[in-house]
């Protein structure tokens, strides 16, 4: 039997067919996989991951900078975290020598890792000194990283935490 | 025919012969095929057992009903019951009778760690020594603003603790404030002052830092007679303590000293029970639900105050 690369008899038998089968069966799956990746949920595509790539330098600064501030902070959640029910979430900030820091703002910014469209920031006000507080409530269970971010004047701070909320 | 694969005149062929290549017929080797089946088995078996296909809204779940989240969930389980006698027993001892139980210190002390990592270090560091210039107390050298005892420790954490000393820009002459820089300074290295003491007295310094200069623990000031420093012992620092004061919220430029407060709850608890203590009576005896509402922070939980005083007191050989 003379076969050549011109000879199409290859496609009559089924083995060789099932083989494409199966091939375009899993393309197709990656397809699929790839299109849910990228409709839902969106955190697990990061849009802008070459320009996150380029500002990678400029993002170390930042947190050389910071260092460089000497600024502290530490963030209190409540011991009993509860889904849907506003809680008082605090920050106590301050800069070097226990300075007190006359801030420009003060925010909190909720991330959902699991889900960007779940992610919300609210303002914190002052309230004793060095100490900045608001109301929060979590819509959803499970796991959230907090970002608190103080500004004064070019000057930028975060205090992070990860943390569970209970049903 | 396998030994002669070497020797393609010795091999049979598939009688295919692609644009004059020959196809040969040589076996795979056996212990190749027996692995190939036995990866295709376990695929089998594996795929019965586990969860492994997806459907439209979920996948197969597998005879062993096993889930990632089910195993962490049992492993969470286990060490919860192994921890479950110590956490209980724990809940109903006092911070004393901790310390006196070598087997609940050394258990208190091992899972304060973490606690202390989450709650406690980013001020006063992870030893209990904060960063140079950080402005906070350290915990390790035995000197206590609100007092160094057990209870005094867990009321400050329970509590919380905000100093507070009035700007003294307005109130003092820059050559008192001069006087007065000198007089701390002086203080710090045993040298006598008495024109700065006559000073620090008149001007009324030692309604907080007491007559002596060595602080008034009730009301959490600072020691001027050592070389502790609550802040910095500089005399740029020290002098803008004097100017600017601490938690004076009508300076800008004050310092800020407030230790927040982790559980308002047992706040209240501790300050009845001293209360009922002072006047005779039984502490087990409060009624809680006058002096409880409810509506009470909890940012840690009674055991994990109790765990952090324990924790802190060893750290600088507490009083």
């Amino acid at each position: 039997m003379n076969i050549s690369q011109s000879n199409k008899e290859a496609f009559k038998n089924p083995w060789v067919l099932g083989m494409l089968l199966f091939l375009a069966t899993f393309l197709t799956a990656n397809g699929i996989f790839i299109y849910l990746a990228f409709s839902s949920p969106p955190n697990l595509v990061v849009e802008d991951f070459y320009e996150r790539g380029e500002h990678y330098i400029e993002a170390h600064e930042l947190v050389e900078k910071q260092k460089a501030l000497g600024w502290t902070g530490q963030i209190m959640t409540p011991a009993n975290t509860r889904v849907n029910e506003h809680q008082q979430y605090e920050v106590l900030i301050q800069g070097k020598h226990s300075a007190a820091l006359d801030l420009d703002s003060v925010t909190l910014h909720a991330y959902r890792p699991s889900d960007a469209r779940a992610d919300f920031a609210v303002e914190m006000e002052p309230s004793n000194p060095g100490m900045y507080g608001a109301d929060v409530s979590f819509n959803l269970p499970g796991i959230w990283d907090v970002i608190i971010v103080a500004k004064k004047d070019e000057h930028e701070f975060m205090v992070t935490k990860r943390m569970t909320i209970s049903p | 025919m396998a030994d002669n694969k070497n020797e393609p005149t010795q091999v049979g062929d598939t009688g295919h012969v692609w644009d004059g290549i020959r196809e040969l017929d040589n076996p795979c080797p056996r212990w190749w095929l027996n692995a190939l089946y036995l990866s295709g088995v376990i695929v089998v078996v594996y795929f019965i057992l586990y969860p492994s296909l997806p459907l439209v809204h979920d996948s197969t779940k597998g005879l062993l009903g096993w889930t990632q989240i089910g195993e962490y969930k049992e492993d969470l389980a286990k060490v919860q019951a192994k921890r479950a006698p110590f956490e209980d027993k724990l809940a109903k001892m006092s911070v004393d009778e901790i310390l006196a139980d070598k087997e609940m210190l050394n258990y208190a002390i091992g899972s304060s760690k973490v606690l202390y990592g989450d709650n406690c270090a980013a001020c006063h560091g992870a030893g209990g020594a904060p960063a140079e210039g950080a402005g906070y107390p350290n915990l390790t050298d035995d000197d206590w603003l609100y007092g160094g005892t057990v209870d005094e420790i867990q009321m400050s954490i329970a509590k919380g603790r905000q100093g507070l000393m009035p700007a003294h820009e307005k109130l003092l002459k820059p050559e008192e404030v001069d006087q007065l820089v000198k007089f701390v300074i002086d203080s710090s290295n045993g040298v006598k002052n008495e024109a700065g003491h006559a000073l620090f007295t008149a001007k009324g310094c030692f309604a907080c830092h007491g007559a002596d200069a060595k602080g008034i623990k009730e009301m959490g000031s600072a020691n001027l007679t050592d070389k502790i420093w609550r802040f910095s012992g500089e005399e740029s620092e020290i002098r803008k303590t004097i100017l600017h004061g601490v938690n004076d919220a009508n300076d800008k430029q004050t310092r800020v000293a407030v230790m927040p407060q982790w559980s308002q709850k047992l706040a209240v608890m501790l300050e009845a029970k001293a209360y009922a203590i002072a006047d005779g009576e039984d502490p087990n005896e409060i009624d809680w639900s006058d002096e409880l509402d409810g509506t009470e922070a909890e940012r840690l939980s009674e055991t994990d105050i109790k765990k952090l005083t324990v924790y802190v007191h060893q750290f600088g050989g507490g009083q």
